[in-house]
């Protein structure tokens, strides 16, 4: 039972780790991104419509990356030209991609709504190899952060936009590298939850993980690694929520529908009370 | 004027997708517009489906102009219309026609219970209301289910949905003579608690010292305006507001509350907020603009094989999009001057 659940905690955590990576690239440039909801879910269903019509799941999965770093592009340009606010461009993507891939949906495989199942030499059957990317995935990040001059500037682009216009450096372009680049990180979550998790998209898959794992980068405080470890918590909760469900303890079996809200109060209740000094990035959401 | 510009590219944006799914985007357009004002039954239909949208507009704008972004309409509304619904079943039950106040109350209590719920994190905690009200909406749908399904479930029906509300607290239809849609009262409703909200904005010290706190915080600490109450009670009222979008469903159609009855309501709820910018009688347009496509995609779903009804959310986001971006397009425009 607990090797389950530790085996569980760890498939879960996967799309968390993604989109709160990806999540960490745009927002501590400056770019709010509640869209991580959005592209985990378009990512999904991408990797599987190509994986259906191409017949190779690397393949597709290198489309869905490049294809949702081309919306993770247009996010990034309305939200940075359209000098709007980024949540309310964050909430309008996400209404958008999950009323046209329905919508797409209908007329490519009729009125299901998913995607036909894959079969497995049309999936990644391998959990470790995305945990594997992840991690080092995270390690990049960190590393980039410390030392390269992309990590750098893109810190500053997130507290003093101001600063690197005055160095004469364009945050704007390196804002949307940041946001492009984190859009294509969440596009990996998305494919596990699709090719790996699962075989093939079904109807509002990511079922509210991108929010979760924005709710793991709050509760980090924007930095790596108690990020990763926020999600693997969060991932925790989620693969409880699973385990528990159908027992009984000590006679009284809890109803489903209080265990299945178990990670959004999990997140809830940790973000209210149990994050100390977390700050956000100072220029987040903030057009000068 | 430019935001009927921006409207109108908006939906020739929309329109012009449906080439690539394979239709006549005139014929989609006609489809549309005939679904929504056609006959005086789909005006009726439009006008219900823009009842709800009416509160979940004025409760979502109530947040943005104390500079509070509440996504949580949806599941404020949830709760509102499963807790009025147990009150209607298992408290009142036959009370006669008197008890509809008491529904109209607790569905705004129990809004605001949860929007408040918000509120406070907000105020005493420091919790993003944007991340607080995304959790308490899937937190909410969890509870909801529970009590639909466990506490009131109707036992003798095969799809999760609680037993019929007693007859005398339902909600009349209005001019059942001239169209025979479910158009009920709580339109009239709605346009009372626009009046009143308008009133209240325009009169009250209590709206300006939330307006105060949402716009300038620290101007509204150094007037002693209490800033945590004042957050608090926007995100309450915000979350009242909404609760009452329950009722057009649940007492004014179906009568009883069915899995998913909010429909996405609270979400379209920013489209119509964003879309009206600072005018009340901007969010009863626009309620009935997204009345009108709402109805006019169901037709769209029936009448043409390549669009679901899904199509109108994507006309929602994109009109979201080219709306809320026009600061940065007129700047882009100016340029070129």
């Amino acid at each position: 039972m607990i090797e389950e659940i530790l085996l569980s905690t760890i498939r879960l955590s996967i799309p968390l780790l993604m989109a709160a990576l990806g999540g960490m690239l745009s927002e501590r440039s400056g770019v709010a991104n509640i869209a991580l909801e959005g592209f985990l879910l378009v990512s999904a269903f991408l990797a599987a419509l190509f994986a259906h019509y191409l017949g190779n799941p690397w393949l597709a999965t290198l489309v869905a990356v490049i294809l949702t770093g081309v919306i993770g592009l247009m996010f990034a340009a309305v939200s940075i030209y359209g000098r709007a606010d980024q949540i309310v461009i964050g909430m309008a993507f996400n209404l958008l991609l999950a009323g046209s891939i329905p919508v797409i949906c209908k007329s490519l495989f009729g009125a299901s709504g998913s995607t036909p199942s894959l079969p497995i030499e049309n999936r990644i059957d391998s959990p470790n190899l995305f945990l594997f990317s992840a991690l080092s995935l995270f390690l990049l990040v960190t590393w980039m952060y410390k030392k390269t001059r992309f990590g750098l500037r893109s810190i500053a682009a997130g507290e003093n936009p101001l600063a690197l216009i005055s160095v004469g450096v364009t945050p704007t372009w390196i804002q949307i590298k940041a946001v492009v680049l984190g859009a294509m990180i969440t596009a990996l979550g998305g494919t596990f939850l699709s090719l790996c998790l699962g075989s093939g998209y079904i109807r509002n898959m990511s079922a509210g993980r991108g929010y979760i794992a924005l709710a793991a980068l709050i509760f980090g405080g924007w930095r790596p690694v108690p990020t990763m470890l926020a999600c693997f918590f969060f991932g925790l909760t989620d693969a409880l929520q699973i385990q528990i469900q159908g027992q009984s303890f000590f006679g009284i079996s809890i109803p489903s529908q209080f265990i299945q809200i178990l990670p959004f109060l999990a997140a809830l209740i940790f973000v209210a009370f149990f994050s100390k000094g977390a700050r956000a990035p100072k220029a987040i959401n903030v057009r000068y | 004027m430019l935001r009927a510009i921006s409207l109108l590219l908006a939906l020739i944006i929309s329109l012009g997708a449906s080439v690539f799914l394979g239709e006549n985007p005139f014929e989609v357009a006609k489809i549309l517009i005939y679904g929504a004002f056609g006959t005086p039954t789909n005006i009726g239909y439009t006008l219900f489906y823009a009842t709800p949208l009416i509160f979940t507009g004025l409760s979502v704008r109530w947040g943005l102009k104390s500079g509070l972004f509440n996504i949580g309409s949806e599941g404020q509304m949830t709760i509102a219309g499963v807790f009025s619904t147990w009150l209607a079943l298992d408290v009142i039950q036959d009370g006669g026609h008197i008890g509809i106040f008491g529904i109209i109350l607790c569905a705004a209590l129990s809004g605001a219970l949860w929007g408040g719920v918000a509120g406070w994190l907000k105020s005493y905690r420091n919790t993003h209301e944007v991340l607080s009200t995304i959790l308490l909406n899937f937190i909410s749908y969890g509870v909801a289910s529970y009590l639909i399904f466990h506490v009131l479930k109707d036992a003798g029906s095969q799809i999760p949905e609680t037993t019929l509300i007693t007859e005398t607290l339902w909600l009349p239809v209005i001019f059942p003579e001239v169209q025979s849609s479910p158009l009920n009262v709580s339109f009239c409703i709605a346009l009372f608690v626009t009046l009143f909200m308008f009133l209240y904005d325009r009169h009250s010290i209590s709206s300006f010292r939330q307006r105060l706190t949402g716009s300038v915080p620290r101007a509204a600490q150094m007037a002693g305006i209490n800033t945590k109450a004042s957050l608090f009670l926007t995100l309450a009222i915000s979350g009242a507001l909404a609760g009452m979008a329950s009722l057009n469903n649940i007492f004014g159609y179906v009568h009883r509350a069915r899995e998913g009855f909010a429909a996405g309501a609270g979400f379209v709820g920013i489209a119509v907020a964003l879309l009206a910018r600072n005018s009340y009688f901007g969010i009863l347009l626009s309620a009935i603009f997204f009345g009108a496509l709402h109805k006019g995609s169901l037709d769209l779903d029936i009448d043409t094989s390549n669009i679901t009804r899904d199509f109108s959310i994507v006309i929602q986001a994109l009109i979201i999009l080219v709306v809320t971006s026009q600061d940065g397009v007129e700047k882009f425009l100016r340029k070129f001057r």
